[in-house]
């Protein structure tokens, strides 16, 4: 019986999923459920019908472009599109402090399969995660982009520039953000195989599309022959 | 066998795919000791029959067990010698015998009887009730023909004391004014003719199926009360759920021990168990456990379809509760069809209307109604008197939509396309796709059709003990012709039953291959062994018409028990050489016009799947001679050797004359007038003809295409 007996990893509670009749008469493999339906439910999945055409932020909005990408547009003509899978809210701020920075590492368990498998049904493309600065690895000990993944093929081309990050980024506002010099560089034996790629960066957040866009700007210049970017959240 | 292996298979690909290596093992090593416990079940099963002649032994008897036909009782006991229980059965010599054991039988006790006891036996025709295995699913593998009882010894443990019980509010409940009295039994103390062909019939009737499972209705019902009985009484409610656990198991008894009510109650069992122990369970775990332990207490109960059906309906219940009532009620049905289909061949079509509608009425009004009926009524007559007339009203109703057009009567289904429709039907439930509908849909119409227009013809012999009976069918059912329909001979002053050895037996293996209506029924003369059970057939199928032989119509004796039941059937009369469009037979007897009497016997020739067949009926040598002089030529390679056997037919003469090459003789095992006689077995044996004997062979099939055929005896010669 303990089979059924499973407790949220989120609020603790005994998760009760009753087996279903399409389950038992299937060969699906049995998944231990890891968080139960009520903590899954504050979580808003993006429609992907009701989205901005370039960032992939919720909502409706003229010409499907929002305000962000008219201006993001009026900067640099960079072919670059974002998709997310999850909205930003307070559910989701909460845990991303839990996983990130609580550094609840198990927690990955909770969306990895579903965020991969939005990866795996992308055809013919490369995976690049954003990295994270040797500090934090050193602080949180793993990088949570990474963590996301689950059974993908990734290339991890990307480093950050070994300078010394004053304030975390989280805690800069969003003018600072929009501010910020490159901070990543290729690692010297990717630069090569980035060419003709249909890249697709990989990150946890997009908040003002500042990181994933210099990030971006940096792969085309290795002849990428696509970037396209995919969060977890926005 | 393989049926099972293959869903062993199944199973095990299924939870080894769960990915779950220690639910595996665990799971594996379940059915294992399960596995064991079955073989160790079957092993013991095995070795518990016995024959026993004419020995003094004591039998342990509860007064409700055993039931009253006539001067025959029947019923079941346990034996402590044996250590088992046992089917039990006798005859009382004479009334004063039959009162004095009515009165012995009054309260539970031992009995010292005179007694033979020998195996159950197993069915002998193709697609019979097979009771060996019935009772062998409930550990029984005996009977007990009482002969004389000697002594009685009254018994006084608590479970005879609540069998005494029983019997005691049986007879009250009895005295009530009908129907209640029958709703009453039937619906609180589960008492409806135990015998098992009645399993059956309960359900038979306008697909009351549910009433079938919702048998657990009523324990759902009785703990309620006791409940609020009990918070009345402000008991605490840690008490008085352990107090309703040791009462269930009596209720269980007074109940009738039915298999829902043993699924329901163990299943409320369970339920109460878990809330005392503070296990949280979803009825899915409930409705396992509760399979589980019934299979521990009976390891072949689901062979049973009222377990199968009951299971399979409360298993369908947990998936279906989250839609409309409407859409539940629809897939319920469609749970039990296979089920239903491949244990009792046919379904009305407004069985679903009447789930619909009577069951409703029957949870919120008739049962609560009888319960008070039943019980107030014991004490303050009127209020039974009209609750009465309620039910007789109510009654009149279901028997108004039961006799509305619409029972299909659809066959036997091959066991695994069974098991394919069930699985379909559970996967529409599960995820509903129109293909899976569709498929479904095909599958049961092509097995209906497959059914109903077979390529091949079949000659059959059914073993009807001692007595004739046969069917010709010719290729896609093009007529059915039934020659005699066998039946049993009564001496003296035995009253006459209802009960009829063909509804067990031809009517049901008609039925099993999808055929409710005869086009030729021929009756080669009066005897009882030959017509005794034509009422059956002209009360429960559509019989086109009667062949009597010529004259028979003034055999009164015969005109009078037919009368009551011959409706739109046409009665003709035949002789030699008549020739009637859509009989596949040539009359070669009789001559002249009879009464009916062996030597009036009709004689029919006919020609089926390459070979040319004689039935002959009880004819004597002297008509026998009557033929071969008047038809020379006649040949036959199937020869129904005439009357069981007898020395009386079958002369030297005439079988050199018509040079039959098989033999086929219909006779009781062990009957008293010993046929086949052993001149008649030399003179076939002479002949090196082939023989088929329905004593050894049982019901014996020829089945034919187009010229050529092959012989099907149930049971097939050893040497």
């Amino acid at each position: 019986m303990n089979i059924t007996k499973h407790n949220c990893l989120l609020c603790g509670n005994n998760i009760k999923r009753p087996v279903t009749l399409s389950f038992i008469l299937s060969f699906r493999p049995y998944v231990p459920p890891i968080v139960c339906n009520q903590c899954l439910n504050q979580f808003i999945k993006i429609n992907p019908k009701q989205i901005c055409k370039k960032c992939g932020r919720s909502g409706t909005f003229d010409h499907y472009e929002c305000h962000d990408c008219i201006k993001w547009s009026k900067h640099s003509k960079m072919s670059f599109k974002n998709r997310s899978l999850y909205q930003y809210n307070q559910a989701m701020s909460d845990f991303m402090h839990q996983y990130k920075f609580a550094g609840n590492y198990h927690l990955r368990n909770v969306f990895k399969n579903e965020f991969s498998l939005q990866l795996v049904q992308m055809k013919e493309v490369v995976v690049v995660p954003i990295p994270i600065t040797p500090d934090t690895m050193k602080t949180r000990g793993f990088n949570q982009v990474i963590g996301l993944l689950s059974g993908i093929e990734y290339m991890d081309a990307l480093a950050t520039n070994d300078r010394k990050k004053e304030t975390p980024q989280s805690h800069l506002n969003r003018h600072e953000r929009l501010k910020m010099q490159q901070p990543f560089y290729v690692k010297e034996q990717f630069k090569s195989k980035i060419k003709n790629k249909k890249i697709i960066l990989v990150d946890d957040i997009y908040t003002t599309g500042t990181t994933i866009r210099l990030a971006a700007s940096l792969i085309y210049k290795y002849k990428a022959q696509s970037v396209n970017g995919f969060t977890f959240a926005r | 066998m393989i049926l099972s292996c293959l869903l062993l298979i199944f199973w095990l690909i299924r939870i080894y795919l769960l990915k779950q290596p220690h639910f595996f093992v665990q799971n594996v090593l379940i059915a294992a000791a399960f596995l064991c416990l079955c073989l160790f079940n079957f092993n013991r099963l095995e070795h518990q029959s016995v024959v026993i002649n004419h020995k003094q032994m004591q039998v342990q008897i509860y007064p409700d067990d055993i039931q009253y036909d006539g001067d025959y009782y029947h019923g079941r006991g346990w034996s402590d010698g044996l250590n088992q229980h046992l089917i039990i059965s006798g005859y009382a010599k004479n009334d004063d015998d039959l009162n004095q054991i009515k009165q012995t039988n009054h309260v539970s006790g031992t009995w010292l009887v005179n007694a033979d006891v020998s195996p159950i036996k197993s069915p002998t025709n193709v697609n019979q009730f097979n009771a060996s295995r019935f009772y062998q699913s409930q550990n029984i593998s005996n009977q007990v023909k009482i002969n004389q009882m000697i002594q009685f010894k009254p018994d006084h443990s608590l479970i005879a004391m609540i069998h005494n019980l029983r019997f005691k509010m049986m007879q009250s409940m009895d005295q009530l004014p009908h129907p209640l009295n029958l709703y009453g039994l039937s619906l609180i103390l589960g008492s409806m003719n135990n015998d098992f062909n009645s399993e059956l019939t309960g359900i038979k009737q306008l697909g009351l199926i549910h009433l079938f499972s919702i048998s657990g209705l009523h324990v759902y019902y009785i703990v309620n009360m006791l409940e609020l009985f009990f918070i009345y009484l402000r008991m605490k409610r840690e008490d008085y759920r352990l107090l309703i656990m040791a009462l269930l198991p009596v209720y269980f008894v007074i109940a009738g021990s039915s298999i829902g009510l043993l699924r329901s109650i163990l299943m409320v069992e369970t339920i109460l168990t878990t809330k005392f122990l503070k296990i949280n369970l979803n009825p899915l775990d409930v409705w396992s456990i509760t399979l589980l332990i019934n299979l521990f207490l009976y390891p072949q109960m689901l062979i049973q379809f009222g377990c199968q059906l009951s299971y399979a309906l409360s298993f369908g219940l947990i998936f279906t509760n989250h839609f409309s009532f409407l859409k539940q009620t629809a897939l319920m049905n469609l749970i039990g069809l296979p089920i239903i289909i491949y244990h009792i061949y046919q379904w009305h079509l407004l069985t679903m209307f009447a789930n619909l509608l009577i069951l409703p009425l029957f949870s919120i009004l008739i049962f609560p109604m009888v319960i008070i009926g039943c019980s107030v009524g014991l004490f303050i007559p009127i209020v039974g008197q009209i609750i009465a007339q309620i039910l007789q009203f109510f009654d009149a109703f279901v028997n108004l939509i039961g006799n509305l057009p619409g029972n299909i009567m659809f066959g036997k289904l091959n066991i695994y396309i069974t098991l394919i429709l069930f699985l379909i039907t559970f996967s529409i439930i599960a995820v509903q796709r129109k293909f899976k509908i569709l498929f479904l849909i095909m599958l049961y119409a092509v097995s209906f059709l497959s059914i109903h227009f077979p390529f091949n013809g079949e000659v059959s012999y059914f073993d009807v003990g001692q007595g004739d009976s046969f069917l010709v069918r010719e290729p896609f059912n093009k007529t059915i012709t039934l020659i005699d329909t066998g039946g049993k001979i009564t001496f003296g002053n035995q009253p006459q039953t209802n009960h009829y050895q063909a509804d067990g037996i031809s009517i049901n293996y008609l039925h099993s291959i999808g055929i409710d209506w005869i086009d030729n029924l021929c009756i080669s003369h009066q005897d009882a062994d030959h017509c005794g059970d034509l009422p059956a057939f002209l009360s429960e199928m559509k019989v086109k018409r009667l062949f009597i032989p010529l004259g028979m119509v003034n055999n009164q004796h015969f005109m009078n028990r037919i009368d009551p039941y011959i409706n739109k059937t046409k009665i003709i009369q035949v002789k030699a050489n008549d020739h009637i469009n859509g009989l596949p037979f040539d009359i070669v007897h009789p001559f002249v016009q009879g009464l009916g009497n062996n030597h009036d016997s009709m004689v029919l020739n006919g020609y089926f799947g390459g070979l040319k067949w004689l039935f002959m009926g009880d004819l004597d040598q002297a008509g026998e001679n009557d033929i071969i002089q008047k038809m020379p030529n006649l040949r036959t390679d199937v020869l129904k050797v005439g009357h069981h056997g007898s020395n009386t037919s079958s002369s030297n003469e005439f079988l050199n004359a018509v040079q039959p090459k098989i033999a086929i003789i219909s006779a009781g095992r062990n009957n008293r007038y010993h046929h086949p006689n052993p001149e008649t077995i030399v003179k076939i044996k002479q002949r090196h003809m082939i023989e088929y004997n329905t004593q050894t062979n049982g019901m014996i099939t020829y089945r034919y295409f187009n010229h050529y055929g092959s012989w099907h005896p149930f049971i097939k010669n050893s040497n």
